[in-house]
């Protein structure tokens, strides 16, 4: 259809008719005339409005942060991590050292599947893994600036302390 | 919609039929909506408790196949006698396999859901995971093993 210089723009009328509802939509002559302006279009839909960003995008809100809640997190995984490798570790070299003697000793299941066996090697491993997934709980709730990941931390710190304490009592 | 994009986080392009507008809405971007603006945050608990469960699943899958293992020696060395002794040792290890699967597999799904924001999906999954590892685990300890598990 032809484009005629100076044509107003379609403005309050109906759009001229198209061959098939499938053809491409009619470029106002402006965005023909002026040709060194191209129009952009802004999709208002994508634009973070209420703070809310991509998913998965890893941006710190500017409203409000969460002060000492990272450094909180990253002590829970380092203490988890030393809890392992130092605590837990000898009770797990024990605890084989015990079923060893015991199978030869003429012990059967019960030298598998006994109280220290759960408490010293079960109740550490889950303790660790636990301490794990609620740091990262933790750090997903700091990501978003809400104070709610403290509960999580401190969670944390809970079970490995139950786990150690649980241990070494017993 | 497809399957890499399943939520329409990319804006597509309007081909086809010219309303004037966007013709696909998007479920994650903010829509005007009556009442509490739910869903707008990622959920830490639910972010905690999908990776949990795939270490669950995982710890729980090595420990009954070490079980089995341990009992069916235990057994041929004739210390022991339970139901360990008398079962197919294809369920012996088709059931820790299974465990394994379905645990990652759930974990994994309630996971994405999690981060998608859609906290009544990924509360779902992952309470079927974890019914799923506490029923398996119940059932080897009875059935399969007949004996006290952990």
């Amino acid at each position: 259809m032809p484009q005629q210089a100076g044509q107003q723009p379609y403005r309050g009328q109906n759009h001229p008719q198209q061959a098939t509802p499938w053809a491409p939509p009619p470029t106002p002559p402006t965005a023909q005339a002026q040709q060194g302006q191209p129009i952009t279009v802004v999709n208002t839909m994508s634009a973070t409005s209420g703070g809310v960003t991509a998913p998965g995008a890893p941006q710190p809100q500017q409203q409000r942060a969460v002060p000492g809640l990272g450094f909180a997190t990253f002590l829970l995984v380092v203490g988890t991590i030393v809890f392992a490798a130092l605590v837990a570790r000898e009770w797990v070299v024990d605890w084989g050292t015990s079923v060893a003697t015991c199978i030869d000793g003429g012990g059967a299941w019960e030298c598998l599947s006994n109280e220290a066996g759960r408490i010293q090697v079960l109740l550490p491993i889950v303790a660790v893994l636990g301490a794990f997934s609620l740091a990262r709980g933790a750090g997903i709730e700091r990501q978003q600036g809400r104070g709610i990941g403290w509960l999580y931390a401190l969670l944390g710190f809970g079970l490995v302390g139950l786990a150690w304490a649980m241990g070494a009592a017993a | 919609m497809s399957i890499f994009d399943p939520y329409n986080q990319k804006q597509p392009e309007v081909h086809g039929l010219n309303t004037g507008s966007q013709t696909q809405v998007s479920t994650l971007a903010p829509v005007e909506t009556d009442g509490i603006r739910t869903n707008q945050y990622r959920s830490g608990a639910l972010g905690a408790l999908a990776p949990f469960l795939g270490y669950l699943s995982l710890l729980l899958s090595v420990a009954m196949g070490l079980a089995a293992a341990a009992g069916r020696m235990l057994c041929l060395e004739g210390r022991l006698d339970a139901n360990v002794c008398e079962v197919e040792p294809s369920q012996l290890v088709l059931v820790p396999l299974a465990v394994l699967f379905f645990g990652l597999v759930l974990a994994g799904i309630g996971g994405s859901l999690a981060k998608n924001r859609r906290a009544a999906g990924s509360l779902v999954v992952l309470l079927l995971g974890y019914a799923l590892l506490a029923l398996a685990t119940q059932w080897f300890g009875n059935e399969l093993l007949g004996l006290p598990f952990p």
